[in-house]
């Protein structure tokens, strides 16, 4: 398990980086994978494979492990974008930063403690498909502040951390 | 030699992507907070056992 909740927490958002950051890697991935299939039969003949002078058997060999490292990076890629995310519960956000399978670091913050939250969408692409940073700052000064990069609808997870943060200083001034 | 040098290579990378599939299962299992880990782990195990199969029957051949 990611995290383990206390009593009476409840998962209200979980926040990943927006898709556009996965997709575009991915495709470009996708081509090296099928381009030495398609370019080398395009550009250099159909009959350039064959006169090479070594056997199928080794060229298959060397086409599986070409298709093997590639399927690798795109398990690696995928892995930090689905294992990379924000979790807001009802009591606090939960910041992962996953980057490959070893590096891994895990910051939490208490809602009521949030003071400032900022979003930032800047450039051509974050605009046209509505992504960007959010910077929570929270007490505590310089170490206080969080940054959760390229998110999707960062005004609405704005807008959803802060209603969660007017509900707990809500609960806390009538108990 | 020729044949001895590409038997190597498939070796290789038999072992690295076996290797690689466990640190993988492993970062998947310790941290996957939904059912997409199942499926991640699902795909990729059948897609390297395929690959690993292949690779080590064409090996042989050689």
């Amino acid at each position: 398990m990611i995290y383990s909740p206390e009593p009476g927490e409840v998962v209200r958002l979980i926040i990943r980086k927006h898709w556009l950051l996965l997709a575009a890697p991915l495709l470009l991935l996708v081509i090296v994978l099928i381009a030495p299939f398609t370019m080398i039969p395009a550009y250099l003949g159909a009959t350039f494979i064959d006169s090479l002078p070594v056997s199928d058997t080794v060229i298959v060999i060397f086409s599986i492990v070409w298709v093997m490292v590639i399927w690798c990076m795109i398990m690696q890629l995928w892995t930090d974008h689905h294992l990379d995310m924000w979790i807001v519960t009802n009591q606090r956000v939960i910041d992962v930063e996953q980057e490959g399978f070893f590096s891994r670091r895990v910051s939490t913050f208490r809602i009521h403690r949030i003071q400032d939250i900022t979003i930032d969408i800047s450039g051509f692409w974050n605009t046209l498909f509505n992504f960007g940073d959010i910077v929570v700052d929270t007490a505590g000064g310089q170490t206080g502040r969080f940054t959760m990069r390229d998110i999707f609808e960062p005004k609405a997870v704005k807008e959803a951390i802060s209603r969660e943060l007017d509900q707990t200083l809500t609960n806390e001034r009538t108990s | 030699m020729l044949d001895l040098v590409f038997k190597g290579v498939g070796w290789v990378a038999i072992v690295a992507a076996i290797i690689y599939t466990l640190f993988l299962i492993n970062t998947w299992v310790r941290y996957s907070f939904d059912g997409v880990g199942v499926a991640t782990l699902g795909v990729h195990g059948l897609v390297m056992f395929v690959s690993i199969s292949t690779l080590l029957t064409l090996i042989n051949t050689l």
